[in-house]
């Protein structure tokens, strides 16, 4: 089926508590099947606002998109709540569209026709249904990431570090103190900071560091940073992918889990909690003792590069694909 | 490659993916159509995968192999020996460079060509051997390197199929004079057409290189790139066997998901091997300790002995909705090179049986298990029918 041919509606939640990862994952299904981002969104009216100034097209929020001339070739749900997503899925099927749900570690789980979980931890239910899509094979990055993995040892920049922690006043407030330690404990030291999806003018000024505006993702940050440091959602998984050496500090308990699984795979150092204080203390020495171990970056980024390879986005995308042609009938269904 | 109305299953559907595509919009959105960055890029990570110093990018196998023989200084009044049981254009290109193309028989397990035949076929007019990995299985490289240093001939290895192969751990692409591969629409690594070739020799490459576009000492990168020149020479009458960027775009999204979609390869492999031990086919044989089989071609050999003909067998599988191949008829049985060499059936009766009872059946990564099932499940009921 040709990109012109396949209209795809993106479901997807997001907003300043909730993240913009569900809606960034969205738009980098968006590129990889080469369609325009529609999507409906669950959130506020600052959330549609950020999802425009992301390049998404605004569809009704209420099912009337699934209907009529607007009807999708497929519908694919990014949303934690088990509880909207599944509304979603039964008014699909009701209406004939297929349906494909994305999920993180499992959470918020529902049976659909496609489920997608490129999580180092997948939902244990998906192993047992045939045509599930699980595992970091499958982890929904930007299709760019795999450029950036390329070039990254060409352009690597020594004492780089990137913080990328998501968006908010709180996390802000959080960068800007952690930025500050790692310039005292550093001097010399390039520190930039990852400014999430929030506007220019709302950023606190800095003492140490240097904002960055990367609406079309990190992936050049991951590539030029000696090391990073960051919370564990999409960025931690395209910090692997890429070969960055990273810290994960988790801000939320699903990021906990995850930084704790990549760190046993070997493919990030786990930092621990952000909301612990004595975690925060020791992140500039333990950024410090991993930048003077040059075998031990190395030992991340290839474990990293070895349990994300970066293109989960175009394997998703091709079964995806492959879901809107056998629901029309292709010629190969047998 | 088109089934017919009502097809289930092709017989080797390409995979042509998402990022494939996403590959060529960006190479045809550069703006730079013709030979250039995209395919230096994939010459260095070919190269780099097979483990040799040079790797030429063209737009066929067939290219590959005719600048591989003139490379080698192959001409009027030299012998080639290669296999009959291949593809027309290893023995063309041999004819294309003014020389003749002389065949030995095949082995009768491994189907490919016997280092002893050939031996006992090598002249004083021998200047090159073709062995052919034929259907993804590897020769044995190295008896036929030491066949090339007794007897001063070429090695130039036919690997259309064995992109993947490896000989006694080596990988193929570095173990001969030239590995010629195609990236032709059905095989493990497609740019649709397209092809490589390979060398340890500096010098062969630059001849090949130069030969590919024209025989002009600048190619149109180097002429029209902001850092170039306009002006070339012409060296020598060559050809137009140049690859496009936007095929080079596609070809390195294939390589480097080379081996993953080898290995889903091997699985339907597998599963055929098991599925049919009980049939009276012929299948491949195993494979030799140390070598890898690219799993090109999955092809049983249907025997009279079996109660069907292999061409009975064909169409009642396409009747089923089954895709078939034949590879190959064994070249020397063709009009062009019965009538022009006086070849005749009887001359290399193992390939000639092969030649009349191999059947390729569908094999593909772009394969559900479904279509696996169906193939499985047609073969097995037209075959056990007539027994």
């Amino acid at each position: 089926m040709a990109a012109h041919e396949l209209r795809v509606l993106f479901r997807a939640a997001a907003g300043p508590r909730l993240g913009f990862g569900h809606l960034i994952r969205c738009r980098s299904l968006a590129r990889a099947l080469g369609v325009p981002p529609l999507v409906s969104l669950r959130g506020t009216a600052r959330t549609r606002q950020a999802a425009v100034r992301l390049g998404f097209s605004l569809a009704d929020d209420g099912t009337q998109a699934l209907r009529d001339g607007g009807r999708p070739c497929v519908l694919v749900i990014d949303d934690p709540s088990a509880e909207h997503a599944d509304a979603w899925v039964i008014r699909a099927r009701r209406l004939g569209v297929p349906v494909a749900t994305v999920h993180d570690l499992g959470l918020g789980y529902v049976t659909s026709d496609l489920g997608i979980d490129g999580s180092v931890r997948p939902h244990r239910a998906m192993r047992d249904r045939l045509g599930d899509l699980r595992g970091p094979a499958y982890a929904m990055l930007d299709p760019d990431v795999v450029r950036w993995r390329e070039r990254r040892p060409a352009i690597v920049e020594p004492r780089r570090v990137l913080l990328a922690l998501g968006g908010g006043s709180y996390v802000f407030a959080l960068a800007a103190r952690l930025s500050a330690s790692l310039a005292a404990a550093h001097p010399g030291l390039r520190v930039r900071i990852a400014a999430g999806f929030t506007d220019a003018q709302r950023l606190p000024p800095l003492r140490h560091g240097e904002w960055v505006m990367a609406r079309h993702g990190l992936g050049e940050e991951l590539a030029r940073a000696s090391v990073a440091v960051l919370a564990g959602g999409v960025t931690a998984y395209e910090a692997c992918a890429i070969g960055t050496p990273a810290i994960g500090i988790a801000l939320t308990p699903a990021q906990a889990l995850t930084i704790r699984a990549l760190a046993d795979a070997g493919a990030l150092r786990d930092g621990g909690s952000a909301s612990n204080p004595r975690h925060l203390t020791r992140l500039a020495p333990q950024l410090a003792h991993l930048l003077h171990d040059a075998r031990g970056m190395r030992r991340l980024a290839a474990a990293g590069q070895a349990l994300v390879d970066g293109r989960g986005i175009f394997r998703v995308a091709d079964r995806v694909r492959e879901l809107a042609r056998h629901s029309k009938g292709g010629r190969h269904a047998a | 490659m088109s089934p017919p109305p009502g097809a289930a299953v092709d017989f080797a559907p390409p995979v042509i993916g998402a990022e494939e595509i996403a590959a060529a919009v960006a190479a045809l959105e550069s703006g730079w159509l013709s030979s250039g960055p995209r395919v230096k890029e994939f010459e260095r990570a070919f190269a780099t995968y097979v483990g040799v110093d040079h790797a030429v990018a063209v737009n066929s196998c067939t290219a590959a192999l005719h600048l591989s023989l003139l490379a080698a200084g192959v001409g009027p009044g030299d012998d080639v020996i290669t296999t009959p049981l291949t593809f027309c254009a290893t023995a063309n290109t041999v004819v294309h460079v003014g020389a003749t193309p002389r065949f030995a028989d095949i082995d009768s397990t491994t189907w490919n060509l016997d280092p002893a035949a050939v031996d006992a076929a090598i002249t004083g007019r021998t200047r090159a051997i073709i062995p052919v990995h034929y259907a993804g299985r590897p020769v044995d490289t190295t008896a036929f390197a030491a066949l090339g240093l007794r007897h001063d001939a070429r090695i130039i290895e036919d690997a259309a199929h064995c992109v993947e192969g490896r000989s006694a751990g080596a990988k193929i692409g570095g173990t001969a004079d030239f590995t010629c591969f195609s990236f032709y629409a059905t095989k493990n690594l497609t740019t649709g057409e397209g092809g490589m070739l390979t060398t340890h020799s500096a010098a062969w490459a630059d001849t090949a290189r130069r030969m590919s576009l024209h025989g002009m000492s600048r190619d149109g990168w180097t002429r029209y790139a902001r850092t170039g020149t306009a002006l070339y020479d012409v060296v020598t009458p060559g050809f137009k066997y140049n690859m496009p960027d936007v095929m080079a775009a596609i070809g390195l999204v294939q390589l480097a998901r080379l081996d993953e979609r080898w290995r889903r390869r091997d699985a339907i492999w597998q599963r055929y091997d098991e599925a049919f031990s009980d049939l009276p086919l012929t299948r491949p044989a195993p494979v030799a300790a140390g070598d890898r089989h690219a799993r090109h071609l999955y092809t049983v050999l249907v025997e009279p002995e079996s109660g069907w003909s292999r061409d009975a067998l064909a169409a009642a599988l396409r009747e089923s909705g089954i895709m078939t191949s034949v590879h190959f008829r064994a070249v020397h049985l063709f009009t062009y090179y019965a009538e022009t060499f006086g070849f005749r059936r009887g001359m290399w009766p193992v390939a000639e049986r092969v030649s009349d009872c191999t059947l390729s059946l569908p094999l593909s990564a772009g394969m559900r298990e479904a279509d696996v099932d169906a193939v499985i499940a047609a073969v097995r009921r037209h075959v056990r029918r007539l027994r």
